[in-house]
């Protein structure tokens, strides 16, 4: 379909849950009390690595209003590496108890009385010494590397051709280390999940999440109950951003629901929402890259380690990083290692750029340190050594479709003024000096990994007057989901936007859906509601065909009316189709009844094939030379999101990207007391978040290249505006000063204190 | 017992002294549009209007409030009749998980209520204490900018 015949795809129509939300009517789960409802707290452990070697909870029971209280001795339900309370603690922040009671402070005054005894284990913060032999082993029960401590088995290595030789045929071999810092999600709307069960035995359960049927899948291995007795519903989700696909509290607040027999809320304060949220990992890049002095790259090597934290969340990240070597650069020898080390600190996770945020700032850091010892201009080096299309990407054996990556880097470097600005260390008054750098990006999309490829499901039911509800497995965490899929829905079956209605989930009501991750939302279940849609057309045409004496083959939908494609004035509205379709009735209470079993159907859809998103973005910052202050002037993000089936959506997708992304560049570290673990900065005033006033100029580009793999030709843009800025303005800081910061954030003492060892 | 005029609206409430604007509106009136963002007086996300000015609910006691003005989110519409701040939200997408909203219409109605000519950067300055982490800011400043736009050729209010 070309672009002239859509009328709801491609147009920046505001989001259908947006007027809720404007008047304050929107009932996030935060907003619920039920009749009864009891309120729990968690009692978090203040050491990193202990054993509780007795717990007593008389007096925190004996409390007036307190009505439960959980340990491990009734709770330890173990899943994967985790246990819902556990007899050990892994991280300053770990769960040792929880209580519910008729109030939040009687539950937080509970948790004083709770009387532990802890015996203090050794404990390790740092991946590097986790790994060493004599590190304290932190779980000795799952399976580790021998002799190397507390790394995860296995080792991830993988590749293409022979690195060593690619070293030998080198002119060049350069040798680096990078290190990127813990990043906290910040949702808005901090973890919540309301708890209910009922006499037959059926659990309720209400949470904020972005993975309705993950959660329930917790839930009923965590109870060892059937699924259909659990039933998740998300109301409106105030962020998520990777942060919120289920956790072992979910199944503890269920406990303490089953125990008192009234519905329980676990509510997480700013500061446990810092604490115990599965971060961006802290991770540690060995580069090492072989080049032809023309800039031909004959090897590339990284190391990458991971640290998980206290659980293996993050054991993914060390899985999947290499694909950001393997995939953007055409070189013939590549060799990735994965490693994923436990330490006494808080997990890691998934986080918007999953596994491409950290290794990016490495690997394009690299590129343009590499470029500029070569004397090559980093935008003409990476035009050299992208990969073309119709080049096999050794990483999935799958030819690469690079339509629209030279598109993101040459406006890109056209808006910011590349040519002008580059290579100046351009002075502005006195101790200031101006920049511009670059970085590209590129990411998941479903069909990269088989384990991956779920695939989405939307269901479609159609009502008699020809407007219809929607209903599909993925939730709208703000990302605006629910819209574009009413629209693709809309487009495909010829009916306007507002004809369309898409409920939040419930997991008794909607079909199954995977999370909301990995970009892979609209192409997965975008895919499904437009199959859906497709089949629901043609029963209608079937219908209309007959109605208005042609083959089916020759209509059209458009605008809640089916037409003959060549006489646009022979047709029939979409509502007269589903009536007259229907069986006659005298009583008007009735006229609907057969219209609703006639139309409607189901559909899934997998992604056929990996068409990375490309992405390349420009920064110009000014650098204090005396305070080390960097300020970004102006970020320009170019993206090839295939096709924008809302404008206004994509751009937003890319522009909250920047903030979380130049936070990381700047300012966001979780910061960790180096000698006990604990979290030192858990509120918006230590852990610093861009606020209106410290964003800088923004400019969104869109290509669009109308990508075969997605629906409409959409490319999954939720998470590229991430992935290539923190590399974008260190190369600026280069630019304006000289000196290459290899360490995120870029602080000013980073700054200054490189300023003077220059 | 206190007497609070939300919304042009007396309630006589028991409150605990120590009980915030915050947990009240949410807790003993059901109005939920003010949100629990951090408890502390740094994200904004509870921003409500006191005689006309943003003020942080979570850090501000009930007792307090009495006697004064308090303007809800959900005291901005006129019946369905939304607020062209509301509107202007609504149609820029400056909207997305929505938590941060209600704060930040409100703190920019203070913003518009005082002067109907704002520059970008006095709006920014005016959200300034609203964390959103879902827009990166783009669309809300454009938002304001065009509600006060629509206010200054008259749309309503
Ligand atoms: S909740 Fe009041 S400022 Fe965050
Ligand atoms: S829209 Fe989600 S925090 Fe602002």
């Amino acid at each position: 379909m070309s672009e002239k015949e859509l009328s709801v795809v491609g147009k920046p129509l505001p989001k259908i849950d947006a007027y809720e939300k404007a008047v304050g009517k929107a009932r996030y789960t935060v907003d619920l009390n039920l009749p009864g409802m009891l309120h729990a707290k968690i009692l978090r452990s203040p050491y990193a690595h202990a054993r509780i070697l007795k717990i007593d909870t008389s007096k925190a029971e004996r409390l007036p209003g307190v009505k439960a209280v959980l340990s491990h001795k009734e709770a330890r339900i173990i899943l994967g590496d985790e246990a819902v309370l556990d007899d050990k603690v892994r991280y300053v922040g770990d769960k040792v108890a929880a209580v519910a009671a008729t109030s939040e402070e009687a539950a937080e005054e509970a948790l004083e009385l709770i009387e532990v005894k802890y015996e203090v284990l050794p404990a390790v913060f740092d991946p590097e010494e986790a790994m060493k032999p004599e590190a304290p082993i932190i779980h000795p029960d799952v399976p580790l590397v021998k002799g190397k401590g507390n790394l995860r088995d296995p080792v991830f290595d993988y590749g293409v051709g022979d690195v060593e030789k690619g070293f030998k045929e080198a002119d060049y071999v350069f040798e680096n280390r990078y290190t990127t810092q813990r990043q906290a999600h910040c949702c808005l709307e901090p973890d919540v999940g309301i708890a209910s069960w009922d006499p037959s035995g059926k659990l309720t359960y209400w949470t904020s999440v972005q993975g309705a049927f993950i959660v329930r899948g917790i839930l009923a291995r965590g109870l060892n109950m059937p699924e259909n007795m659990i039933r998740v519903i998300v109301p409106p989700v105030g962020g998520g951003f990777g942060a919120k696909y289920g956790r072992l509290e979910d199944v503890l607040c269920a406990l303490l629901a089953k125990k008192t027999g009234r519905p329980v809320k676990l509510e997480c304060s700013r500061e446990e929402e810092f604490v115990t949220t599965r971060v961006r990992s802290y991770s540690v890049f060995w580069t090492k890259t072989g080049v032809k002095k023309d800039g031909t790259f004959t090897a590339r090597y990284v190391r990458a380690i991971i640290d998980m934290g206290a659980y293996a969340y993050g054991i993914y990240m060390a899985q999947r990083a290499g694909a950001w070597l393997i995939t953007p650069y055409s070189c013939p020898n590549c060799r990735y290692e994965g490693y994923a080390v436990y330490t006494n600190t808080p997990s890691s996770g998934a986080f918007r750029g999953f596994s491409s945020v950290p290794i990016h700032f490495a690997l394009e850091s690299e590129i343009n340190r590499i470029a500029e010892e070569l004397g090559i201009d980093p935008l003409e080096f990476r035009m050299k050594n992208r990969r073309k299309t119709g080049e096999i990407n050794p990483y999935n054996n799958v030819p690469i479709d690079a339509k629209g990556f030279d598109e993101c880097m040459v406006k890109g470097a056209e808006r910011i003024g590349w040519r002008r600005k580059r290579g100046r260390r351009e002075k502005v008054e006195g101790v200031k000096r101006r920049g511009v750098g670059m970085a590209i990006s590129v990411h998941f999309a479903p069909a990269l990994h088989p384990d991956m490829l779920v695939p989405g499901v939307a269901e479609i039911n159609v009502n008699a007057d020809g407007t219809i509800h929607l209903l599909i497995g993925v939730t709208d965490i703000g990302q605006g989901i629910n819209t574009t899929c009413a629209q693709i829905a809309a487009e495909e079956l010829g009916v306007r936007l507002e004809d369309v209605t898409v409920s939040n989930i419930d997991t008794d009501v909607n079909p199954w859906g995977w999370l909301v991750a990995a970009s892979s939302t609209l192409m997965q279940t975008g895919g499904a509601v437009r199959a859906a849609a497709a089949k629901v057309k043609k029963q209608l045409f079937e219908h209309a065909a007959k109605m208005l004496e042609v083959p089916p083959e020759e209509l059209e939908a458009k605008d809640r009316r089916i037409y003959v494609k060549k006489e646009s004035e022979r047709g029939i509205e979409i509502s007269d189709v589903i009536r007259q379709a229907g069986a006659p009735s005298i009583s008007p209470y009735f006229v609907d009844a057969k219209a609703a079993y006639t139309f409607g159907a189901k559909a899934t859809y997998t992604v056929p094939m990996y068409i990375p998103p490309w992405g390349a973005q420009f920064a110009e910052i000014e650098v204090d030379t005396e305070t080390g202050q960097v300020k970004v002037l102006r970020l320009v993000a170019a993206h090839d999101v295939g096709k924008a089936i809302n404008v206004s959506i994509v751009e937003g997708q890319i522009e909250g990207s920047l903030q979380n992304s130049i936070g990381y560049a700047l300012t966001e570290e979780l910061m960790l007391d180096k000698t006990t673990g604990q979290v030192l900065n858990p509120d918006f005033l230590d852990y610093k978040i861009l606020h209106t006033t410290d964003m800088p100029k923004i400019d969104v580009i869109l290509v669009e290249t109308n990508s075969p793999a997605g629906v409409f030709g959409a490319k999954g843009v939720g998470e590229m505006g991430h992935i290539p800025t923190a590399a974008a303005i260190a190369d600026a800081v280069y630019d304006a000063v000289g000196v290459r910061i290899k360490e995120l954030p870029l602080t000013p003492e980073k700054i200054l204190k490189a300023l003077r060892e220059r | 017992m206190i007497k609070l005029n939300v919304n042009g609206e007396i309630h006589e409430v028991r409150v605990k002294p120590y009980w915030t604007l915050l947990r009240v509106l949410r807790n003993e009136l059901g109005l939920t549009g003010a949100k629990l963002g951090c408890g502390r007086g740094e994200c904004g996300a509870c921003t409500v209007l006191m005689d006309g000015k943003p003020i942080l609910s979570c850090l501000t006691l009930a007792a307090r409030a009495e006697g004064k003005k308090i303007v809800t989110i959900e005291g901005l519409a006129e019946g369905l009749k939304l607020h062209p701040l509301q509107e202007a939200f609504i149609k820029n997408g400056a909207i997305q998980c929505g938590f941060c909203t209600s704060g930040m219409i409100l703190s920019a109605k203070a913003l518009l209520d005082r002067n109907l000519n704002p520059t970008e950067e006095e709006v920014r300055e005016a959200l300034s204490g609203n964390l959103c982490r879902c827009t990166g800011y783009v669309k809300p400043v454009k938002a304001v900018l065009e509600a006060a736009e629509i206010m200054r050729k008259g749309g309503s209010r």
